[in-house]
């Protein structure tokens, strides 16, 4: 499902440049749920950051559903990111002033789904997540890790195929990490969701079937 | 999609409130200001646009290239209209105006009525619908409109009754003919009452008078005639018509124009004729409709730059948002949309409370510029439309750039929370720089006008200007008759000096009429001119003129009705040795006249002209006095001149009383740049408030911005005023920046403003230095608000909030 031939990133500085990630190779498939670890600055977030589109590489070659990446339009992408892509933040990034409801509805809109099923989809995520209750509330109104189970049921709403989540646990505290940890898992196994996760936490990983290590930009 | 966009529009601009309601107060007073300012353009615009041949109608004035200057004028001998028409071809019909006022008598009531003198033609010609009666105007024909109709009649039908006009000292009988639908607010021709040119007083004797210009002409061209063919074969008539003129010009070696003569016959097209410096109907320059545009624009821009600024520093909140929408799969074009629709919703709000506004100081805005404005203007589709594309315009270009720059930023370094506008807010800085030009731009205007009113009103102008009633003679009683009933009437009185009349008014008297004669002769083989003004015995004495050489008039001597008064500056034109007692005649078969007496300068026009040569002469008693003059003693003015009231009601029982003091009459000159100046100041003092208001919005963000960094530089040890300068300084730069760029625009206009007037101030540079320094004053105090409160905030807080 995604695989990289030899990717490279690096970013000019002063006359040089700074290197961070250095000839990248991977492969996932579907239904993999894949955990990107390493020390810091070893360019996981980059990594993550490249497969999900926001970012492009310097060089390399990356097959997203066996369609060249760089060779996509823009609206190529935007497509995918209403549809094949969901991505999980550190920081939430919810917006403020959006409710709950609101917040899980806004990738639908994009897809210009009719209102009805839109209704029928944001109602059966909150169910399944036990929030309906909290659908009116802002996010300033709710814990860290009901912010975090709102971005999962947003990023999910639009039934991606792939979730990338950029350390979904690191603003919370354990008991919180290990259910936002379960969900995934649930959310691997039963949908079919392919996940792919940075984290620090080797507990965090072991939630996975894949750990892979970077370091200094490469791959080992 | 859409009611989703409109609800986060309206939680964000509530989310925001102090923000939104600065960012649509000031959008609002400009909105509310541009749209009176642009009715008024509108309305001077649609000036004359109603009658149905309008394209086809003239008026016709004539240019004579002297030497030094072209002569332009509009007054025409009278029996230059037919001759036109007789003459050139292509002129289908024509009909000659003349302004006058008249008492009209029906049964037992007497009112004035402003009268037109027209040709039979004139009706075909504009487009004036009767609503009774057939309009046709014959000798003996008068046509009404609906008021005056109303005001001599009541509610009878006055079609086929007679009115009696008075000319001279007898009453004539007319019969109407019709009623008109009453002259539109925007017409140049106003009129209560149409008569024929042949019914004006002393017809007879100026009918076929080529040499007294006193009536304007209009021609209609036939459909298709170039106006180019017209003027062209003017030159052929006017060598035929004005032949002595035409030679006169010649020896003085005038310089031909494009059709080959020195004399020119030009045509002003009628919708030009309200905006005409040469036509006596023109009333407004189109100079002042373009400032007023101007003006209009430009604060639309100011408060623009106000919102473009705030949303660009609100963006920076924003980024998040907008970066997850884009990671959430928006395309650049929804996000535009998004925003450029808050931008809309807030642009609303500013319309309808600009609207709001603009109703309610209609009132005041039309008292300050003597205007009749009405509301009822903003029902026009055009106006409608023109307001609705504005609109758009502005919420385009003003929401739209600032949200295409932020759909626009990159995806992922706005979820880092950068914004690609940065820190160093180039884009900011410029929109702050101008718009605090203009504010310095706009005091500095308005302190030199100030000097310059101030100057006007205080400079002596060579006779007695408080102490002196004018009182207009009107049309009941014989001027001559007056003067001899007041002198009657007034000379037991102790606090009166002396009274006197005069053909002409200093200044602008309470009938807001005044008038030029020049008198044309020959001295020397040369063609000069001077002022030429009637006077009655004891004026000097009366205005205060200071002689400087010779006597004033005398009654006791029979010899003084040819004897002439003159100005310092007409004796040093004439340049003869002994002037006292110089004999001289202004016209070959005239009588001859003598020097008296030379009078000191004396400012008898407005302080824009400088002093012309003028001669004062006694009036014979076949031109009686037109104003009165009455020189009371110093004391109490008020107690003499309601004695001067008095006698003017058992001396003319019946005619309203419009005596001023000569003073008010002076000002009243000054209008125009009074209101000038008013513009002047309205514009700087609505320049500095929405600057101030944009700079205080954006102290605040930026405050919001830094509030880690103060935090952070308290507890290292800053004190209040550290923190206040830190903040300040930023901002202060960049005002004053704006005084550089703008003293010297300022001097440059101010300049280029006072040449009009022939006495002027010297603008002096600390004038710069005080509009700077209260430029600067203004702006401290509003980032100081910000600046005072943040750097008092404790800073534990401040630290916490990051």
């Amino acid at each position: 499902m995604i695989q990289l031939r030899n990717i490279t990133k690096h970013y000019p500085v002063g006359f040089g440049k700074h290197e961070i990630l250095r000839d990248v190779n991977l492969v996932i498939h579907q239904g993999e749920f894949v955990s990107i670890m390493g020390p810091s600055g070893s360019g996981k977030s980059t990594l993550l950051h490249i497969l999900g589109l926001l970012e492009e590489p310097s060089d390399g070659e990356y097959l997203f559903q066996g369609e060249l990446v760089h060779k996509m339009s823009d609206k190529k992408r935007t497509q995918l990111h209403r549809g094949a892509i969901g991505f999980v933040f550190q920081a939430y990034h919810l917006i403020d002033e959006l409710t709950v409801y609101e917040n899980i509805e806004t990738p639908l809109l994009y897809k210009n789904m009719p209102s009805a099923e839109r209704k029928s989809r944001v109602a059966d995520i909150l169910d399944r997540f036990n929030i309906v209750a909290k659908k009116d509330l802002f996010p300033n109104q709710l814990s860290g890790g009901q912010q975090q189970l709102v971005g999962i049921a947003r990023a999910i709403v639009a039934q991606p195929t792939v979730i990338f989540a950029d350390e979904p646990t690191g603003n919370l505290h354990s008991d919180q990490a290990r259910e936002i940890m379960e969900l995934f898992k649930q959310l691997n196994q039963k949908d079919g969701i392919t996940i792919v996760q940075v984290t620090h936490s080797e507990v965090n990983a072991g939630y996975g079937n894949k750990v892979i290590q970077i370091m200094d930009g490469k791959v080992y | 999609m859409f009611r989703n966009y409109i609800k986060i529009a309206w939680r964000n601009i509530w989310k925001s409130r102090k923000l939104s309601v600065i960012n649509i107060t000031g959008l609002a007073i400009a909105i509310a200001v541009s749209l009176l300012l642009c009715l008024t353009v509108y309305w001077e615009k649609s000036y004359d646009g109603f009658h149905k041949n309008g394209k086809d109608i003239y008026q016709v004035y004539l240019d004579e290239y002297q030497p030094q200057k072209t002569r332009t004028r509009s007054n025409l001998p009278l029996p230059t209209g037919p001759a036109i028409q007789a003459e050139i071809p292509g002129v289908k019909a024509m009909t000659r105006l003349r302004t006058g006022g008249a008492a009209m008598r029906v049964n037992d009531i007497t009112q004035d009525a402003s009268v037109r003198f027209v040709d039979s033609a004139f009706l075909q010609m504009f487009t004036f619908p009767a609503i009774n009666g057939m309009p046709v105007l014959g000798l003996n024909n008068v046509i009404l409109t609906r008021k005056t109709a109303q005001k001599f009649f009541k509610e009878e039908d006055p079609v086929g009754k007679t009115i009696h006009m008075k000319d001279g000292e007898i009453w004539k009988p007319f019969t109407i003919t019709a009623v008109l639908e009453d002259v539109p607010g925007n017409s140049s021709l106003r009129f209560d009452l149409l008569a024929r040119t042949e019914a004006q007083p002393r017809y007879e004797q100026i009918r076929d008078d080529w040499n007294s210009s006193s009536i304007q002409t209009f021609v209609q061209l036939t459909p298709g005639t170039a106006v180019e063919d017209v003027e062209k074969r003017g030159k052929a008539f006017l060598e035929k018509h004005f032949d002595g003129d035409v030679k006169q010009l010649k020896v003085e070696g005038a310089k031909p124009d494009k059709f080959g003569g020195v004399m020119h016959l030009g045509c002003i097209p009628m919708k030009e004729v309200h905006f005409s410096e040469i036509s006596s109907l023109g009333k407004v320059k189109h100079s002042m409709l373009y400032l007023m545009l101007f003006v209009a624009g430009f604060l639309l821009f100011i408060a623009s730059i106000n919102f473009v600024n705030l949303t660009m520093a609100k963006a920076f909140t924003r980024a998040r948002e907008v970066g997850m929408r884009k990671v959430l799969g928006a395309a650049k074009s929804q996000l535009t949309l998004q925003l450029c629709g808050e931008a809309f919703i807030l642009f609303l709000f500013a319309l309808i409370l600009g609207l709001t506004l603009a109703y309610f100081i209609l009132p005041q805005y039309n008292a300050m510029l003597s205007y009749k404005l009405n509301f009822a203007l903003m029902g026009k589709p055009e106006v409608i439309i023109g307001t609705l594309l504005a609109f758009l315009l502005i919420s385009l270009l003003a929401g739209g750039y600032p949200a295409l720059l932020l759909a626009r930023s990159r995806t992922l370094q706005i979820l880092k929370g950068k914004v690609s506008t940065g820190k160093r807010n180039y884009l900011r800085n410029s929109l702050i720089v101008v718009q605090f030009t203009f504010s310095c731009l706009l005091i500095g205007c308005t302190l030199v006008a100030w000097q310059q009113m101030n100057y006007l009103r205080s400079k002596p102008l060579g006779y007695n200007t408080h102490e002196v009633i004018s009182i207009p003679v009107g049309t009941e009683v014989n001027g001559h008759l007056l003067l001899e009933r007041m002198r009657t009437q007034l000379a037991q009185q102790p606090d009166i000096v002396s009274v006197s009349g005069a053909g002409n008014n200093f200044g602008l008297g309470k009938d807001r009429s005044s008038s030029t004669s020049m008198m044309i002769f020959k001295h020397d083989q040369k063609q000069m001119s001077t002022h030429w003004l009637g006077i009655e015995f004891g004026y000097l004495k009366t205005m205060d003129l200071q002689l400087i050489a010779g006597r004033d008039l005398d009654k006791t001597l029979a010899g003084d009705s040819n004897a002439i008064v003159i100005n310092e500056e007409m004796a040093r034109q004439l340049a003869v040795k002994d002037i006292i007692g110089y004999r001289m005649r202004f016209d070959e078969d005239g009588p001859q006249y003598q020097v008296v007496g030379v009078v000191r300068n004396f400012h008898f026009k407005s302080l824009h002209r400088p002093i012309e040569p003028v001669t004062m002469y006694l009036n014979p008693q076949a031109g009686p006095p037109d104003y009165l003059f009455v020189r009371t003693a110093p004391g109490d003015l008020r107690a003499a001149m309601q004695a001067v009231e008095k006698a003017w009601k058992s001396a003319a029982p019946g005619a309203p009383f419009l005596g001023s003091f000569v003073d008010e009459n002076t000002e009243r000159l000054y209008e125009n740049d009074r209101s000038l100046s008013q513009i002047f100041v309205s514009g700087a003092a609505l320049t500095i408030i929405i600057s101030c208001m944009g700079l205080f919005a954006i102290a605040m963000l930026a405050i919001g911005q830094r509030t880690k960094e103060i935090g952070i530089r308290k507890v290292l040890g800053a004190s209040v005023v550290n923190i206040t300068a830190l903040i300040s300084r930023d901002f202060l730069q960049l005002v004053g920046l704006a005084i550089l760029i703008a003293s010297p625009l300022a001097w440059w206009m101010m300049h280029r403003w006072l040449q009009d007037f022939a006495y002027h101030v010297h603008i002096s540079w600390w004038v710069f230095a005080i509009a700077g320094l209260l430029a600067i004053m203004v702006a401290a105090c509003t980032i100081s608000f910000q600046s005072v409160r943040a750097a008092l905030m404790n800073p534990v807080k401040s630290l916490r909030t990051e």
